[in-house]
């Protein structure tokens, strides 16, 4: 059978003819060899030296893969967004690629919202091969531009931040730059914790570009962590609001206000005119970022009084009802020292009712310097407050042992030192606080803040009696006053000092609390230059206070503390109120409110 | 060649086709897995967006607005405003 088989393929008689046998083994032996070489071969580039085919199947298959990380948000203490990021695209183009069609540089310059010439002109570089045409592109632009599969025009990914509420809040949340990183404000404090961490993995692709394979992680993405700040933005907007009216309305070159929570140290709102909208930092000026509360600083002018006679009251020099004779001027060495409306004698109470200079300055004569150096030193001024934003500067209080008698007069009544408005603000949470400054936040905090005692409660108490007597009827700022709740405070109006000289521009300032008989809120208010006419804290920046102690109070639910029968009169006649207006029934916590200044209204 | 060793070999050559076709299957998988990772993602962009987007039309500003300008409301204020006291002993 094999034999017809053999032969029914080799018809052929020559290959009949058997072969020698060396032949016939030496040819086996050549193909054995020839096969041993391809399996040596074999085994060398898949065992021995594989790195080079290694790497080559990895080129083709292999990729790593960003893991993009979000900045964090930052929100106000209840959970609205103030700054997100949202995913955007870069849009560039490489020159030598980008051969475009007329109509096509039109389409895509409308897309891009830039000039067409300006346009033409970069894709025009033909030196470069990476062009940005712009950065920052929404979404859902640049999926538009993606759709016109243009040649030579790429997107990259990054993020966009978006500031919802825009210029009301720009100071204090600052801003970031086009790489999502911290500028200004808490952006920048906040960086190392806002900012997120990309990750990266090995991945494994089939010819489709599918992923199919995550070979491992390099790197673990980490998202930025959110922030809670202390701020309140129903009550950001009313003290933007105001500000903003007052500025308009005094025809002032700035203005600022903060609002601290009394209990707890928090910030809740602080608003500064000139602003900016960091949605838009297209061309931004110095004077536009400046945030005033925090990083200016102005003479107090009498805003400052309630601190020495504190340290007078303190050191057992006077009492409330010690009498002071205030009339005329007060001569030291060459200068004289005068109030603007003549004071016959007063008591302590009055004179800082009435805001007498001299009698401010005969009190503060009386103290040692040293004294009243340490009360200023306690209180938080010349040393930048620890609050954790940056530039909030320290002002300036000289070294008591300099202190002429004339310098220690003046200091005595806020002039020859200078202080920024947070710093003064802070320093009256110790009449708020029964004699105890506490430290301040810009993050939400529950907690009731630590305080450190600067004086005895019974300083304190008195001392903000007598600022009650400021903010009432027979003080300088009868117009701080608000339906429903004591207030007290003090009004500052100081000349502003340009190249060493005292000019005839004026800083106007408020600095109060209420309700002065549990005070829940500290505002501090102060306006530049205010130029329509006023220029006096009780006509321009008590009014302000008054507005915003009025809203704050309604939006933080805080119970009025005085009876509301004159209020509802005074709503009567400004015409306010429409309808019949119901005034309020003696609670139970108003009956025993105590009877105020207000009372002879 | 035995019996055996060829029950073996089918085995192996089964076996093998089966891991194959495992691998093809995890493969597709993965790529769903991928698909429904973007798509979350992408869900969770567009969360982000709605969020903003409320932010925006809940400004206090916008509010304020609406309601004095459409519903021609009035700020409260403590003279318009009626103060109930709890009856005593009772705790809020």
């Amino acid at each position: 059978m094999r034999k017809t088989r053999v032969h029914s393929f080799t018809p052929n008689p020559l290959l009949k003819v058997k072969l020698p046998a060396g032949r016939s083994r030496f040819a086996m032996f050549m193909m054995s060899c020839a096969f041993l070489a391809l399996i040596a071969r074999a085994l060398w580039l898949q065992v021995w030296s594989n790195d080079f085919l290694q790497r080559q199947g990895e080129v083709r298959f292999m990729r790593t893969v960003e893991m993009p990380a979000t900045r964090g948000g930052i929100t106000d203490r209840n959970g609205a967004i103030l700054a997100k990021s949202l995913p955007a695209r870069a849009i560039f183009a490489n020159p030598g690629d980008a051969q475009l069609e007329p109509a096509q540089v039109s389409e895509l310059s409308k897309l891009l919202g830039m000039p067409e010439r300006d346009l033409a002109k970069r894709l025009a570089s033909d030196s470069k091969t990476f062009v940005y045409l712009k950065r920052q592109v929404d979404a859902p632009e640049a999926e538009k531009i993606a759709a016109l599969k243009l040649p030579g025009i790429h997107q990259l990914r990054e993020y966009k931040r978006h500031y919802p509420d825009g210029s009301t809040i720009a100071h204090v949340v600052g801003f970031t730059n086009v790489e999502d990183a911290g500028q200004e404000g808490m952006e920048l404090v906040h960086q190392p914790g806002l900012a997120g961490h990309a990750g990266a993995r090995r991945v494994m692709l089939d010819r489709m570009g599918n992923i199919i394979e995550d070979v491992g992680t390099l790197r673990e993405p980490q998202d930025g962590s959110d922030l809670q700040l202390s701020i309140d933005t129903r009550i950001q907007y009313h003290v933007f609001d105001a500000v903003r009216d007052a500025v308009n309305q005094h025809h002032a070159v700035a203005g600022a206000a903060v609002v601290l929570d009394a209990k707890t140290g928090e910030v809740l709102a602080l608003a500064n005119l000139p602003t900016y909208d960091p949605n838009e930092r297209g061309a931004l000026s110095g004077a536009q970022l400046r945030n005033r509360v925090m990083t200016d600083t102005f003479e107090p002018g009498s805003t400052f009084k309630p601190f020495a006679i504190s340290a007078a009251l303190e050191a057992g020099i006077v009492k409330p009802s010690s009498m002071v004779n205030c009339s005329g001027k007060l001569t030291i060495g060459s200068a004289s020292i005068g109030d603007a409306h003549g004071h016959g004698t007063l008591s302590v109470e009055e004179v800082l009712q009435k805001s007498s200079n001299v009698g401010t300055a005969k009190i503060a004569l009386q103290l040692p310097p040293q004294r009243m150096w340490e009360i200023y030193n306690s209180l938080g001024f010349g040393q930048a407050p620890e609050v954790g934003f940056p530039g909030a500067v320290a002002g300036r209080v000289r070294p008591w042992k300099t202190w002429k008698p004339i310098e220690q007069a003046t200091m005595s009544y806020g002039h020859g030192v200078s202080v920024s408005l947070l710093q003064l603000a802070r320093a009256y949470t110790v009449f708020a606080r029964d004699g105890e400054i506490i430290p301040l936040t810009f993050l939400k905090s529950e907690q009731p803040a630590v305080g450190q005692r600067v004086m005895s409660a019974e300083t304190a108490r008195a001392v903000r009696h007598m600022l009650e007597l400021a903010a009432g009827p027979g003080g300088t700022a009868p117009k701080a006053q608000i339906p429903g709740f004591s207030v007290a405070g003090k009004t500052g109006t100081a000349h502003k000092l340009d190249g060493g000289r005292y000019v005839t521009r004026y800083v106007s300032s408020f600095v109060g609390f209420a309700p002065a008989s549990n005070p829940r809120v500290i505002i501090a208010v102060m306006i530049d230059e205010p130029s329509a006419g006023e220029h006096y804290g009780g006509t321009v920046a008590a009014p302000i206070f008054a507005r915003i102690a009025s809203d704050t109070m309604r939006t933080l639910r805080v119970t009025p503390d005085i009876p509301l029968r004159a209020e509802t009169d005074s709503g009567a006649k400004s015409g306010s109120g429409s309808g019949p207006v119901p005034g309020m029934p003696p609670t139970s916590k108003t009956a025993r409110a105590p009877a105020r200044s207000r009372g002879n209204a | 060649m035995t019996r055996i060793d060829i029950v073996i070999t089918i085995l192996l050559v089964l076996c093998s086709l089966l891991l194959v076709e495992s691998q093809h299957k995890n493969r597709r998988a993965y790529i769903e897995l991928e698909r429904a990772q973007q798509a979350e993602a992408k869900l969770q962009v567009q969360w982000n967006q709605l969020q903003l987007e409320q932010s925006r039309l809940t400004k206090t500003s916008l509010i304020a607005e609406a309601a004095a300008r459409d519903l021609k409301m009035q700020g409260v204020v403590p003279a318009r405003t009626l103060y109930l006291s709890e009856p005593a002993g009772v705790k809020p």
